[in-house]
């Protein structure tokens, strides 16, 4: 009975002594005993950690390292792949702008049958402005059409092969174009030069041109066809006590940016040649 | 500068020309003028002739200068542009393409031999190393 009376006791009195550890440690009383208490455990415990971490550091980083390598070779290809195809996709970019503005060209002007074409190379010689393009006979191309961009005039097409054409430009020294002022209502012939210049000689003094005035083809001589921008005029000499004055222009197309031109199929030059007079033997 | 051109294919053919070990000289002075051509407006066969005499010019000086064969590239280069541009100067002006000489040459040929000029230590290492590779492999075998 008495045994069993002390066993009771000792029952509660551990569940007293229970719940008040329990009170102690939630109300954080207990706190700074459990920290002095397991400290030292936690000291060793983070040394054992540190040297297990570099022993198994040591034994496994070299097959990281070398698996991070191959990773890192992987994605230097990829970056490598990945930036080519960024500038191929630039470069298509920029070749759908500019076909874009040429359908805009052919398409306000529907009266012309175009091909385009893409430059692929120039003469060698700093003495010629000639281009050679990709389309030649086979897409209907001929001697003599015309050839513009989205600008205005570039040239004329000058021989021709199967697959190929060859361009005179107008800046060519050998190249002159009708063209027509059209502030002062006159017609003229411009010409290239060996410097890349445009110009129009032997004006007559008393026209009146300015700086700003634009030039079209005036379809004379039956080169080129009519109203095609060329330029615009952005110089005058006009020096005292000369009959003519010269202008300087500047041409529409910029001919060191050609990418695309098209050639005007349906226009055909006309041959003037037996018309003009030579002199009676 | 604007309006001159540097000829690659001329300096590439004295280059080749004045290599000690090469003997095909003429054979790639055709190509290369028949290459340079067939892409210009002037005559196909017009730049042959001229590629010809300058490889040949090339070809006499390696001989004189070949302690020295970067004074030959130069010789040769400044002979051969001169050549040239003014070959095309003259076909040019009877073909009745009106500029003149004095334009032509300070914009044209004065631009194209400097640039020529710049450019012909740069062609002369490059095909050096290529003739050596080359005639090195031709021993071997």
């Amino acid at each position: 009975m008495n045994q069993k009376f002390s066993r009771n006791w000792q029952l509660v009195v551990f569940l007293i002594v229970t719940a008040g550890i329990m009170a102690l440690a939630l109300s954080g009383y207990l706190n700074p005993m459990v920290k002095a208490a397991t400290s030292p455990f936690i000291g060793v415990s983070r040394w054992i950690s540190t040297r297990y971490t570099a022993i198994v550091e040591f034994v496994t980083v070299p097959k990281d390292s070398a698996s991070l390598r191959e990773r890192n070779a992987a994605l230097e290809a990829e970056v490598a792949q990945l930036q080519t195809q960024v500038i191929e996709l630039q470069q298509q970019i920029n070749e759908a702008k500019v076909l874009y503005s040429l359908l805009d060209f052919a398409q306000n002007r529907p009266e012309n049958i175009y091909v385009a074409a893409s430059v692929i190379g120039r003469d060698p010689s700093p003495f010629l402005q000639y281009l050679i393009i990709d389309q030649g006979s086979d897409a209907g191309i001929r001697r003599g059409m015309p050839v513009v961009n989205q600008q205005g005039l570039v040239g004329r097409i000058d021989a021709v092969t199967a697959n190929a054409s060859r361009i005179q430009l107008i800046t060519d020294p050998g190249s002159s174009v009708n063209v027509h002022l059209r502030n002062a209502n006159l017609s003229t012939v411009l010409t290239g030069s060996l410097t890349g210049d445009v110009v129009i000689e032997m004006l007559p003094a008393d026209i009146s041109i300015s700086a700003g005035d634009l030039i079209i083809t005036s379809g004379l001589g039956g080169n080129y066809p009519a109203d095609i921008v060329v330029g615009q005029v952005i110089g005058v000499r006009d020096t005292a006590n000369t009959l003519f004055q010269e202008a300087t222009v500047q041409p529409a197309a910029d001919f060191t940016n050609l990418q695309a031109v098209l050639v005007i199929t349906n226009f055909r030059p006309v041959e003037t040649s037996p018309l003009i007079p030579t002199a009676a033997p | 500068m604007l309006g001159g051109n540097a000829d690659l294919v001329l300096l590439i053919v004295i280059a080749w020309s004045i290599q000690e070990e090469v003997d095909t000289t003429w054979q790639w002075a055709v190509i290369g003028g028949l290459l340079v051509g067939l892409v210009s407006k002037l005559p196909f066969y017009f730049y042959i002739p001229l590629f010809v005499i300058t490889a040949g010019f090339a070809f006499w000086l390696r001989r004189r200068f070949w302690q020295v064969p970067v004074i030959s590239m130069f010789l040769t280069t400044v002979i051969g542009t001169a050549l040239i541009q003014t070959a095309t100067m003259l076909v040019l002006q009877f073909t009745e393409t009106p500029f003149s000489f004095s334009e032509a040459f300070g914009f044209v040929i004065l631009p194209s031999l400097l640039l020529n000029l710049l450019l012909a230590i740069p062609v002369y290492a490059i095909i050096t190393d290529l003739a050596r590779s080359v005639y090195r492999t031709a021993r071997i075998e």
